[in-house]
């Protein structure tokens, strides 16, 4: 059975956007001086001419659309604290905002993989039979829900959805298990303490978030050590054991998410540190065309993408359409009409990057990611 | 570090009151029976290095448990998990389940593991030991791709009553205490050996930067009854019935980089065997039947988790050996195994395992050359397994000098937890196979320097297709059993012994060995990642030893050394070689049919401070000190 989506909206409209939200935590304050510039742009247009109104229009709607989020806080699922949902209902993963956190449950011995979804609250109890709580003992922002995550093998994966779906990720909490935590405070009969028999081993465990667009992976990642016991002084050495909140945004646009787990203390079989982590309120970007009736987005192909020179564009539609060559900070480049048939887009005057065309007809919209190599 | 404990205060009494009773010694009784009678279960392969041990050369050991036997004088690399901690074996670079164990000729291995923790085996429990280096799974079965031990218990050679007791202390609050008593008289021999062990095993060792930590969490706790009954019924008919229990309930200790453990585990262990031994007119009949159980108690408080364990197993052999002309001699026979199992790791499911096999020897003498060929097919649940042929030869060239050679096929079934535990356990595995040769020279010149001299050198080169491993496959996120590689080991072992007598009531002999070995990987792995052509974790490429021993009426003193080259762990790190002395002392007092054992141990004489297992550290110098009052009678 899935589980009936629960969703928290920030739709940030025209008049809202003179009140930025608080950020959720001063760790968060990447997002907000991001939000900051536009609003500065926008000030700044206000004072021109009819063009720039017009700019100013154009902006404002981008920004708009640009900047509706959505948290995923896993709280839809209901759980009183100390409950925990590990797929045994084969429901195949778990939907919360516009994330889905897939979920491998195997009946015959009991196990899950992928993504499981807590509320337990066991800090205590160290090795495997507690994997399912985070060191925290709770969700972040004093939420009860949270889910965690075993990337120790070949990594962990979260599916961006619908209206978020090839979007920015904005960011995310993360913090340890206490599985992790406790094994690498104290040691276990697999994974050593970290700082080894001494203390000085300069042993860390570091998680590394790319991004999956397109079905290739980016090489820009974001890195966060769970823990760090690099430092010369010993006391400067840490194991996270706080919700902290991650900035994504450097990942660009994604389709999913990919997190993987690097120890100090490896041997033959891989990692030998217990490769879970756990994660809350993971903030997704929707894409422009949330609120809009769509057109559909088969009708418009592109070849070849990534391109050097010049993008093939076939609209397979029988009317011609407006279309507008944005790059990632929603600023126009380039309009044009789109005849249906093919069109060549000339790329060899764009810096490498991503871009996005945008097709509107008769107020419906579709975007395509284009990428100049 | 504490050596002496205050327990060894009871010793030096005790050994007082033995020396007070001190009469004139006598160098032919100097220990407890030597029992040289009773044909070998099953003679050794042709073409096959050997090594033996009569319970004279076990004595040195009897407050031990079976490695420091295979340790110290026989090539075979043990990994001990630490003092009182498990340990298996590895032979010419097998892996722990490649050595079969057998007990007055059944297998002991696990069938849940295809191994056998040799930290449990008492040296008490043991008259003589046979070491078959190199695979032979036609005459042992599955799991003896790199050697067999078998370990055999006899009846007194003479007519008498020999009963004692033994009392050692040691360091880490060793205390070992043994009864036993051996009788035969007319058509019976009945023999009962009792054994009580305790240790703490709270050594300290060395950090790497130097301090001192004591280790926690160690303490060992074994009881044990071996009994033994032997009756002629007439002189062409013997049964003998042996039943053996045991429980050792010990902590696991934490890793070096571990703050604290609070594991421990109990081992229950009941074997029990009927065996008849007919002498025909033109053939020797031998029916072993056995019964083993064994259960696992694993409980770790810190992870609230506990695990119980426990398997059964039927055994049934029927062997007939018939002597057709004076040189060709014919063995045959037929073998049954019935298993189960049951763990928490089977799900609910209890498996069960029957087996199979007949397998047949022709020997055959003709002139100075022997040859031997042996075969064997299995039958696992229905399923052939390789048929497995095997053909030694061994050649007197000199009245001193003898070649040998051999080339043989081998295997091993998937244990019951590579095919059933889950998650992970995969009922497709394919029995591990491969074939192994070697070829040897063995001189022996009975006068050198004035004594015995002996000297072997054995080179072998063996491969092992379908490796079983557990490691993760793609896409999968738990640990599954897969036929994921193939190991080529070869190497070169030798030997040489020196002995030789002063006088009437003197002597000094000197043994020693080498081994080279190099067993790697041949495919290049994932997950394990394992390089092709790398050396296996925990197999040194070096060991050596040296015995040392010298007697004097009924004193006798011995040295050990051992060194064994570096080996790679499991966590991408070479653990450093390491050099081991031993000292022993033994002295005998005797009145009337009394007698009083003496003796004084001293392990890891130069203190040395190594690791056999990553992470688990070993106990520095450490001592014993016994008495084994026995009394002796011949009828």
């Amino acid at each position: 059975m899935m589980h009936q989506r629960h969703t928290t909206r920030h739709f940030s409209k025209g008049i809202d956007f003179f009140s930025l939200r608080t950020p959720p935590s001063p760790l968060k304050a990447g997002t907000a001086a991001r939000k900051n510039q536009s609003l500065l742009l926008m000030k700044s247009s206000l004072s021109s001419g009819l063009h720039q109104r017009f700019t100013l229009f154009l902006l404002l709607l981008i920004s708009c659309t640009l900047s509706a989020q959505t948290t995923a806080g896993f709280e839809n699922f209901g759980l009183a604290p100390g409950e925990a949902l590990n797929g045994s209902d084969g429901s195949g993963g778990f939907a919360s905002g516009n994330i889905f956190l897939p979920n491998d449950y195997n009946e015959d011995f009991n196990a899950w993989s992928g993504w499981a979804i807590s509320a337990t609250t066991d800090t205590e109890t160290p090795g495997f039979t507690n994997d399912l709580s985070a060191i925290t003992g709770g969700g972040a922002e004093g939420s009860t829900t949270y889910a965690v995550t075993f990337a120790g093998g070949d990594g962990s994966v979260i599916e961006l959805e619908g209206e978020a779906a090839g979007g920015v990720v904005e960011g995310l909490f993360v913090t340890n298990s206490t599985y992790a935590t406790l094994s690498m405070l104290n040691g276990d009969g697999f994974a050593k303490k970290f700082g080894g028999e001494t203390g000085d081993d300069p042993d860390f465990f570091k998680l590394t978030v790319r991004a999956y667009l397109d079905g290739s992976l980016s090489i820009d990642s974001v890195e966060f050590y769970l823990a760090d016991y690099r430092f010369e002084d010993n006391s400067q050495d840490y194991i996270v054991q706080e919700w902290t909140y991650l900035d994504l945004t450097p990942l660009g646009n994604a389709d999913s998410l990919f997190f993987s787990l690097a120890s100090s203390d490896v041997g033959d079989f891989g990692i030998n540190t217990p490769g879970y982590f756990c994660i809350d309120n993971l903030t997704t970007t929707d894409m422009i065309v949330n609120s809009r009736q769509q057109l559909p987005a088969q009708r418009l192909a592109v070849f070849p993408n990534p391109a050097r020179s010049h993008w093939q564009l076939d609209w397979q539609m029988e009317e011609e359409a407006d279309a507008q060559l944005l790059n990632m900070q929603g600023q126009q480049l380039r309009q044009f009409r789109l005849q249906p048939g093919q069109t060549l887009v000339d790329a060899s005057g764009l810096q490498a990057g991503m871009y996005l065309l945008r097709i509107q007809q008769d107020g419906r919209y579709v975007t395509k990611q284009l990428i100049r190599q | 570090m504490r050596i002496f404990p205050n327990g060894i205060i009871i010793a030096l009494f005790l050994l007082l009151c033995a020396a007070t009773a001190s009469a004139q010694a006598d160098t032919a009784l100097l220990l407890p029976t030597a029992e040289v009678e009773g044909q070998r279960l099953r003679r050794a392969f042709a073409g096959q290095a050997t090594t033996s041990w009569d319970s004279s050369s076990l004595s040195r050991y009897t407050t031990y448990n079976l490695p420091a036997l295979l340790e110290r004088e026989s090539g075979v690399f043990v990994k001990s998990y630490g003092a009182g901690s498990s340990a298996t074996t590895s032979i010419r670079g097998g892996s722990a389940s490649h050595t079969a164990v057998t007990w007055n000729g059944l297998p002991l291995q696990s069938p849940m593991l295809g191994q056998l923790d040799f930290s449990l085996l008492p040296m008490l429990f043991v008259d003589e030991a046979q070491l078959q280096r190199g695979g032979n799974t036609a005459s042992w079965g599955s799991g003896a791709l790199g050697g067999t031990i078998g370990l055999q218990n006899q009846p007194l050679s003479y007519e008498g009553l020999e009963a004692g007791l033994q009392s050692a202390l040691g360091s880490f609050g060793l205390q070992d205490w043994q009864a036993s008593a051996r009788y035969r008289s007319g058509a019976w021999g009945i023999n009962t050996r009792l054994l009580h062990r305790t240790a703490r095993n709270d050594f300290s060792y060395r950090l790497a930067n130097g301090t001192e930590r004591q280790q926690s969490n160690a303490a060992f706790q074994q009881q044990g009854i071996l009994q033994e009954i032997y009756w002629d019924a007439d002189a062409r008919n013997r049964l003998s019935l042996f039943a053996w229990w045991q429980a050792t309930e010990r902590e696991l200790p934490p890793l070096t980089t571990q703050n604290i453990s609070l594991a421990a585990q109990r081992d229950s262990t009941l074997r029990t065997s009927l065996q008849w031994r007919h002498l025909g007119d033109e053939a020797v009949w031998n029916l072993r039947l056995g019964w083993f159980r064994e259960a696992i108690d694993y409980r770790d408080e810190l992870i609230l988790l506990r695990s119980l364990s426990h398997f059964h197993t039927l055994l049934g052999e029927l062997e007939g050996q018939w002597q057709l002309a004076t040189e060709t001699e014919l063995e045959g026979g037929i073998f049954y195994n019935y298993t189960t199992a049951l763990a928490e790791g089977y799900r609910g499911q209890q498996p069960q395992q029957n087996r199979q096999a007949v397998f047949a020897s022709l020997r055959q003498q003709l002139g100075d050359w022997q040859l031997q060929l042996s075969v064997r097919q299995a039958l696992v649940d229905g399923e052939w397994v390789p048929f497995v042929p095997a053909l030694g030869v061994e050649y007197q060239w000199l009245p001193e000098l003898q070649l040998h050679g051999s080339l043989r096929r081998n295997y091993r079934i998937p244990t019951l937890n590579d095919l059933y535990w889950q998650p992970g356990g995969n009922p497709d595995l394919q029995p591990e196979e491969g074939w192994s040769m070697e070829a040897g020279a063995a001189l022996e010149l009975p006068s050198l320097l004035g004594g015995d001299f002996a000297y072997s050198a054995t080179v072998f080169n063996r491969y092992i297709d379908n490796w079983i491993l557990w490691g993760v496959a793609e896409g999968q996120s738990f640990f599954s059993a897969n036929n994921l590689t193939k190991v080529h080991s070869r190497g070169l072992e030798q030997r040489l012994e020196w002995e030789k007598e002063i006088g009437h009531k003197a002597g000094l002999r000197l043994y020693g060995g080498y081994d080279y070995i190099r067993s790697t990987n041949e495919l290049a792995l994932e997950r394990p990642r394992l390089a092709a052509g790398e050396q296996l974790a925990y197999t040194p490429e070096h060991q050596g030893f040296v015995l040392a021993e010298w007697w004097w009426k009924t004193l006798r003193l011995s040295y050990q050394h051992r060194w064994v080259g570096p080996v790679r762990s499991l966590n991408k790190m070479e653990l450093p070689a390491y050099q081991l002395g031993y000292v022993q002392g033994d002295y005998l007092l005797r009145r009337k049919a009394f007698r009083a054992n003496i003796f004084l141990r001293l392990d890891n004489l130069w203190d040395a401070d190594y690791r056999i297992l990553h992470r688990r550290p070993m106990p520095g110098r450490s001592c014993q000190i016994g008495i084994h009052l026995f009394f002796k009678q011949t009828k």
